[in-house]
């Protein structure tokens, strides 16, 4: 059989025939590919730190409440339960910039340790490095914050926090931008990191500490560290809640809203919806063009051939509907980022649900093309000439 | 009752059917519309079949290009028989074979003259020089002037839309043409032209024509004339 693309004419024949009812049909498919998009990212936003998040990780924090602190003192306790590589503790600052609506994901942290568990994913001069941890007024911050608030190294910056009050007597924690650090994280170039002992040092309950990032030995060991650590601490006056760093965040996100039920319910209702507009508009053009097809069968075009042809006419439909809505998605969503990177610094279409949404695309022409072949299949040759 | 037409004296006819049968449902009425139908046609013949509507001349031309499947008989169509062919076989044997000629033309509109001539050649491993060669051959052929070559078939005249749906009967060189109601759709003048177009293609390319057609005036252009009623043939004359 000679190479499908020569019968192009055919094809794009078939979809001049009634270009406002082509176009329509490429708009609706574009708009389900674009909130196709959108919804991907969206997820991702959610649930993109669950997969990226480090394997070998555990966070434990109160069994009580999120908002409940620990002693410092568990730390090193934990440090010594066998199977445990590294601790890093870490105190959710509830700080913003000038006005309340400058959200700073703001952390006071356990420099060294906090550093050694981000080698790989941080890319910070040494120069920064040698100066942050020396500096215990010093704050490191993304990349995109410090782009974001026009901040330069050696600046003062008036952090304001929700939660800690500050010696001084206002809520207002000055630091000193010691560092500037990239990481491909989209999550990490969010953040403001400041020493513990400088957050310590001014709060009126010190030594306590929001969560505890621990790494273990080996992967096989995740849950029997976990079990460990929430054994030993069962009976004092803080009992823990141990768990994967994939699990901490994927319950966390779905605590507040089940992101992913909601995208698969709304995606299912959508796509199920523009089949049956894609399917009919298919059907009702070959309805329409029997006759045609009648002819073509007279000139030795073979059924398995036919439909080839409005496989090829759904494809075209389709991807064209859907690369321009996935185009549109990514276009909105990098605007969106710009605007939202504070409240979610992961949202991106991914090139992973790119390639769903083509997979998509394929399997939606091949479902829309169903009921057309199923037409040619019945379609008798010569009733179809007779029918005029 | 059976009618039997004179063999035609060439030893490998185009056309031999042999005690076909065709009958369709309708509703609860069983259609006898072909009854042990026995036909030849000499390779190189024109024929024009004359019946009344729904005398079974349109089922005759489809059971010949292989479209439609006999209840019972043999036919067989340039030495093959057709019942032997599966699908695929039948498919590809008529784009070698058969070119068929409607009343209404059944041109695609948004086309063009030249690209709906070129339909039957994109089954053919040929370049597309060597395509628009034999498209650009087959529309002078049939006389539509250079400058309607790429003309969509809105913007031809009747007539002019029957030239290039005959220009796409041709372009595979097939022996035999199947012709239902030509010129049913044209005025006289158009007619006569595409009458004139069908005798040339006889007379000069050896194309073995079948015509359908109510037409008597249309009718003498044929060799032979033969009468179909009711599924059978009434009337054999020479034109």
């Amino acid at each position: 059989m000679p190479t499908l693309f020569r019968f192009y004419p055919l094809v794009f024949a078939a979809l001049r025939r009634h270009r406002v009812r082509t176009l329509l049909t490429i708009a609706s498919v574009m708009m389900a590919f674009l909130l196709f998009g959108l919804l991907m990212a969206l997820s991702h936003a959610f649930y993109g730190g669950v997969k990226t998040a480090n394997r070998r990780t555990l966070i434990t924090m109160s069994s009580m409440s999120f908002i409940e602190s620990l002693p410092r003192a568990d730390a090193a306790e934990i440090a010594s339960i066998p199977g445990v590589a590294k601790v890093a503790y870490e105190v959710w600052i509830g700080a913003y910039y000038q006005h309340q609506s400058q959200i700073l994901f703001a952390l006071a942290v356990s420099p060294k340790r906090w550093l050694a568990q981000r080698t790989r994913q941080l890319s910070l001069p040494t120069t920064e490095r040698t100066a942050w941890l020396g500096d215990r007024r010093g704050a490191l911050v993304g990349s995109s914050v410090a782009r974001r608030y026009h901040w330069k190294i050696g600046e003062i910056i008036p952090i304001r926090s929700n939660i800690w009050v500050h010696p001084n007597g206002t809520n207002t924690w000055p630091v000193k931008l010691d560092g500037i650090f990239h990481s491909k994280s989209r999550t990490l170039e969010q953040v403001v990191i400041l020493h513990y002992r400088y957050w310590n040092g001014g709060v009126n309950k010190p030594n306590v500490i929001g969560m505890l990032r621990i790494e273990v030995h080996h992967l096989s060991e995740l849950t029997a560290v976990a079990h460990r650590i929430d054994t030993r601490f069962a009976n004092s006056p803080y009992p823990t809640r141990t768990s994967s760093a994939r699990t901490f965040m994927k319950n966390f996100i779905d605590q507040t809203v089940d992101i992913g039920l909601i995208v698969q319910d709304i995606l299912i209702a959508v796509f199920f919806t523009m089949l049956l507009v894609t399917a009919n508009t298919l059907a009702r053009s070959v309805r329409e063009r029997s006759s045609e097809i009648a002819i073509l069968r007279t000139q030795g075009y073979s059924r398995r051939l036919i439909f080839a042809l409005i496989l090829a006419e759904a494809l075209v439909v389709v991807l064209t509907g859907g690369i321009l809505g996935t185009l549109l998605a990514a276009l909105l969503v990098e605007g969106l980022h710009t605007f939202l990177a504070e409240f979610l610094p992961t949202l991106r279409l991914t090139t992973g649900a790119e390639l769903k949404g083509l997979g998509l695309m394929i399997l939606f022409a091949c479902a829309s093309a169903l009921l057309p072949v199923y037409q040619i299949q019945r379609l008798k040759t010569a009733d179809a000439l007779r029918g005029g | 009752m059976t009618a039997i037409l004179p063999e035609s004296t060439t030893p490998t006819p185009a056309v031999d059917l042999e005690a076909v049968s065709k009958s369709y449902r309708r509703g609860d009425e069983i259609v006898h519309v072909l009854d042990h139908f026995s036909f030849t046609v000499a390779s190189g013949d024109f024929i024009a079949l004359m019946a009344p509507s729904g005398s079974g001349k349109s089922t005759l031309l489809n059971l010949i290009g292989g479209l439609d499947h006999p209840d019972q008989g043999r036919i067989r169509v340039a030495g093959t028989e057709l019942a032997g062919l599966r699908e695929s076989a039948l498919t590809r044997w008529r784009s070698r074979n058969i070119g068929f000629i409607f009343q209404l033309y059944y041109l695609i509109p948004v086309l063009s003259a030249a690209r709906n001539v070129e339909l039957p050649l994109l089954l053919q491993p040929l370049s597309r020089a060597e395509r628009a060669k034999r498209v650009e051959a087959a529309l002078t052929l049939t006389g539509l002037p250079n400058e309607r070559h790429h003309f969509r078939p809105p913007e031809l005249s009747g007539g002019q839309q029957q030239r290039v749906a005959i220009a796409r009967a041709i372009v595979t060189d097939p022996p035999l043409l199947l012709c239902d109601e030509p010129t049913g759709d044209l005025d006289r003048a158009a007619g006569n032209e595409i009458l004139e177009l069908l005798k040339t293609l006889n007379e000069r390319l050896h194309k073995t024509i079948l015509m359908v057609t109510h037409d008597p005036h249309a009718a003498e252009l044929a060799h032979r004339v033969v009468h179909l009623e009711k599924g059978l043939v009434g009337e054999l004359r020479a034109a």
